[in-house]
């Protein structure tokens, strides 16, 4: 390869600036040497330009999240949020966890008291809002207590089952577009540690990369 | 708050809904463009950045950091693009799409000649392969160095550069009428 032709390589990149500087560098002499080279600079400079000014539509990106939010609530075929008024009315967080509640997932919670740890790990961001949402509410205690879980992209069917089995729950539903299940805890669960420290316990554990209570439709107010 | 892609990507690891949810307005625009650039399917288009970005979601914790946030979902959004020109049987051209929603960025100063001959770059840029016609938008819509375009679609830097090189070949043979044929060549030396 001759020199010319190494560097002619490289015009695409100096036109459009992101040559590390000795490649830059080098590329400039050998171009305030050589015609060819400022002439397939000036093609370029037209290519880019025909590229950049290009017509393209202008997508509403809000508009694409609730789409995503709508898709997910059509992958679930229950949950009492249907409305789309009421997730405009929500906060973003809330309604993404109503719909995936209406996705209907989850899990659950329930006798993960062996591994309780001291501090919830998700949402370790004072902003993130699972942890305010993650307050499991006294009005869920009427029914079957559900979480909302998403595991962790290695955890095998056994390790999924042991840990289905030491919390005493069930996966009703899921996965979400989004991987999200939901469990249902043994009723005889309800009375142990609070429902708080059990979703606590089972955010700590290293298969679960979220895990949310969620109310039981029935029972919620 | 303005966090780093890459902390808004490892919070988004951690289940972090607001996080995922800025994340995806950052990126809606530029991956959409990006896959109506490819696709040429506006009608595609909205579908498509959910579908990069539910990837996004869900593999968010297998995002090792050995490139930028923001390579790593543009090479999501280049596999998507590959799949749905694949399935679509041909990469459609963008040119005639619903010209009312298109929004052309160029000023009104801009002479009718280069109007022209901008549009005539653009048609023929549709002749390309998707392959090819990645690493010019890549570079020229986008912006990325080679060396991140290597990471987004997955190949070696060399072989970006050549497809770039073979890109420019195609296009200049379309779009030079033969009287001017060969006129900057200089690299062939066939006359
Ligand atoms: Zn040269």
């Amino acid at each position: 390869m001759t020199e010319h032709e190494q560097f002619d390589l490289l015009l695409p990149w100096r036109v459009n600036g992101t040559l590390e500087i000795e490649e830059h560098e080098q590329v400039r002499l050998h171009t305030s040497n050589c015609v060819t080279c400022r002439s397939q600079l000036r093609e370029l400079e037209e290519l880019r330009d025909a590229v950049r000014k290009g017509p393209v539509p202008s997508f509403d990106a809000a508009a694409g999240f609730r789409k995503l939010e709508e898709r997910l609530a059509g992958d679930a075929a229950i949950g009492p949020v249907t409305g789309s008024a009421r997730f405009r009315s929500l906060p973003g967080a809330l309604r993404w966890l109503l719909l995936a509640q209406a996705a209907a997932l989850v899990l659950v919670a329930g006798l993960f008291v062996a591994r309780r740890i001291e501090q919830a790990p998700v949402g370790s961001e004072p902003s993130a809002p699972f942890r305010t949402l993650a307050a499991p509410r006294p009005e869920i205690l009427g029914g079957a207590p559900r979480v909302r879980v998403l595991f962790s992209e290695g955890i095998t069917e056994q390790e999924l089952r042991e840990l289905l089995h030491e919390m005493g729950g069930r996966i009703v539903d899921g996965p979400s577009s989004l991987g999200l299940f939901v469990i249902e805890l043994d009723a005889g669960a309800v009375d142990g540690p609070s429902l708080a420290d059990r979703v606590a316990a089972l955010r700590g554990h290293d298969g679960v990369r979220f895990a949310e209570l969620v109310g039981s439709p029935s029972t919620r107010p | 708050m303005n966090l780093e892609d890459s902390a808004l990507l490892a919070a988004v690891a951690e289940g972090d809904v607001q996080a995922f949810e800025k994340l995806f307005l950052r990126y809606h625009q530029p991956v959409a463009a990006f896959l109506f650039k490819m696709t040429g399917r506006r009608g595609l288009v909205e579908e498509l950045v959910n579908d990069v970005m539910v990837v996004v979601w869900q593999k968010a914790q297998t995002f090792a950091g050995r490139s930028r946030v923001s390579t790593w979902i543009m090479g999501v959004a280049y596999r998507k693009a590959l799949k749905a020109i694949a399935k679509l049987g041909r990469a459609p051209t963008m040119v005639a799409v619903e010209p009312d929603l298109l929004v052309d960025e160029a000023g009104p100063d801009l002479d009718l000649a280069d109007t022209e001959r901008r549009d005539q770059i653009r048609r023929t840029l549709t002749k390309l392969s998707p392959e090819h016609r990645a690493v010019v938008e890549l570079t020229y819509y986008l912006g990325y160095s080679y060396a991140e375009i290597a990471q987004i679609v997955g190949c070696p830097e060399n072989t970006v550069k050549t497809r770039m090189f073979y890109a420019r070949r195609k296009l200049r043979a379309l779009i030079q009428p033969s009287h001017t044929a060969g006129r900057e060549e200089g690299r062939t030396g066939s006359r």
